[in-house]
This record gives C-alpha cells, sequence and structure tokens, in this order.
C-alpha cells in the first residue's frame, strides 16, 4: 500500500506530512520519558583536589534497552516480510504490513515509530514509496494501520481480527485519499477494499503464525 | 544464539525468499492500472537500491536477494542507533 509520489493532491500531501511529523514527534517524546532513566555520575574527589562534579544525566533503563533492541528486531522483521509479496489473484500481489504484530508486541507509540522507520527506509533507500507521500504513507500504515490494530486487540483480544481490520482500515483511508485526489470515485474504493480484503486474510494468519510460532509471546 | 533469531529469519526471508517472491503489481498499483491514475506515479528520489535490486549484481536474483540483506541490516540499525541517542 506504498503509495508512489504523483497519486496525491498537494494539499493532502503537506497536511498528511504535518500530522505525521507532530505524531511523530510527540511519540518520541513519550517514549523518550519511559524509556530514559535519570542517574547521577558521582563526584570524585581526591586529597588534591575534584576530578568530577556530580552531575546527572540522562540514559536508557534496562526496560528501554530491552525495548529498544526488540523494536530494531521487529522492525527489521516487518522489512523483510514486507518484502515478500504473495499472489492474491491472478495478475495481482499482496504483502504483510505489519502494524498489528508491531502493536501487539511492542505497543502503540513503539508500533508507530518502528513503523515509520522501516517506511523511511524504504522510501529513501528503496524508492518504496515516494519521499513527498512519505507522511501520508506513515499516517495509513504506521497510524491508522496501527492504532486501528491495537484497539481492536484491546477490546476482543484477536489476533487475526486486529490484523485483518487494520489492513482494511489502511486501505479504506488510502482509497479516500485517492478519490479526493481526483483518481476515480466508488470503483478506485472497490478495489482497493477487495483486494485488500484478501490481502487483511492473509495478515491475520501470518500475524498469528508469527507471534505464536516465531517470537513465542505470550499475548 | 537465541538472541539474534530473529534477526536471522529477518536475513533468510529478505535474503533468500524474498528474490521468489511473486513480481505482480501490489493491490493500490493494480487498482492503479484498472482505474487509469498509474501514469500519474512520479519518482524524485531513485534511491541507492531502486525496486530492491542492487545495481551491480546482473544476477536477478542476488541482487534482489543481497538488496534485502542490506534492508534488513539498515533498518536494524536505524532503529538500534535512534534508540540509544533517544
Amino acid at each position: 500500500m506504498h503509495l508512489p509520489d504523483g497519486f496525491i493532491n498537494n494539499s493532502l500531501v503537506v497536511s498528511s506530512c504535518v500530522f505525521s511529523v507532530g505524531f511523530v514527534g510527540v511519540s518520541v517524546y513519550k517514549l523518550r520519558k519511559k524509556f530514559l532513566e535519570r542517574a547521577r555520575k558521582l563526584q570524585l574527589t581526591t586529597p588534591q583536589g575534584e576530578i568530577s562534579k556530580s552531575e546527572t544525566f540522562h540514559r536508557l533503563s534496562k526496560k528501554g534497552k530491552e525495548k529498544i533492541l526488540k523494536m530494531a528486531q521487529l522492525g527489521a522483521l516487518v522489512f523483510a516480510l514486507q518484502m515478500l509479496n504473495f499472489p492474491i489473484a491472478s495478475g495481482t500481489s499482496g504483502h504483510f504490513l505489519g502494524g498489528a504484530l508491531l502493536v501487539i508486541v511492542l505497543g502503540p507509540l513503539e508500533a508507530v515509530l518502528t513503523m515509520s522507520l522501516v517506511l523511511i527506509v524504504q522510501a529513501l533507500v528503496f524508492a518504496d514509496g515516494g519521499v513527498f507521500v512519505l507522511g501520508m504513507n506513515i499516517l495509513n500504515m504506521g497510524v491508522i494501520g496501527v492504532f486501528t490494530a491495537y484497539f481492536v486487540y484491546k477490546k476482543f483480544k484477536s489476533i487475526f481480527n486486529a490484523a485483518f481490520l487494520s489492513v482494511l482500515a489502511a486501505a479504506f483511508f488510502c482509497s479516500l485519499e485517492l478519490i479526493l485526489s481526483g483518481n476515480g470515485g466508488f470503483a478506485v474504493l472497490e478495489g482497493m477494499m477487495k483486494y485488500h480484503f484478501l490481502i487483511g486474510i492473509a495478515e491475520g494468519i501470518l500475524t498469528i503464525l508469527i507471534i505464536k510460532f516465531l517470537l513465542h509471546e505470550k499475548v | 544464539m537465541k538472541k539474534f533469531k530473529i534477526i536471522i529469519v529477518s536475513l533468510i526471508l529478505a535474503g533468500l525468499i524474498a528474490p521468489f517472491a511473486s513480481s505482480s503489481p501490489d493491490g493500490l498499483e493494480k487498482v492503479a492500472e484498472e482505474q487509469g491514475f498509474i501514469e500519474r506515479a512520479a519518482s524524485f528520489l531513485t534511491g541507492l537500491i531502486p525496486d530492491y535490486e542492487v545495481s551491480f549484481i546482473g544476477n536477478e536474483y542476488l541482487a534482489v536477494g543481497l538488496a534485502g540483506v542490506i534492508g534488513v541490516l539498515i533498518v536494524f540499525a536505524v532503529v538500534y542507533g535512534l534508540g540509544k541517542y533517544i
């Protein structure tokens, strides 16, 4: 569902950029509070005089370090999985998104940040997804995808439904963006939802398999 | 070692399996073709490894596999590195 540049109108591109920068920025701020701890460097004094003053500084807490490592591992995994296009209908393929996987294992803000970084690397290094529409791709897959999965999972505890609906939600909003940009009408929505229905089913199954059999997460 | 399991699986998926992935257009691209707006797609940045194929390797499978391995390592480094300096 990586939008290339050119499909979406400038006003939508700009607004989604502003939104995504803000959202990711706030996420980083909140995660900093969560991951960092205050530590103190103690004053060293020798008979000849002080060597160093004591000062407080921030460093990653043990939990923070573990979380970052997990985010990096899962980001790499999602990147790899997104490369594995599978056929869903004649002449059409789909690929895993990973929003639900990330949010169920890591939590919402961690998932948003991880997904955003994956999308940024994909756009800048591999030209997968446009550079100007990065904000929009982050909005669709990083925010809408992640939070849909988050709320569905929170409420229903169903990995499949969280993953399936997160794909549908992202596809739905992507369709709206395409339609508002003059790319067509209902047929665009119909086409997108039809293909992403199938992709969503695959995402649901894959997410369960990965969480249970690869990661062995107790969720 | 257990702590490398996820990275190793990622490297295998991206390096060895990805070259055999479907090359059909994905859902969005297919809708763009069907509804006639695929022509609007523009590219402003070719990137180092456009379309997941390393340019200096002739064999398509190896080119994609290497792109995958590089991508996995870059993503890991970026997330981990940013995390350390958060």
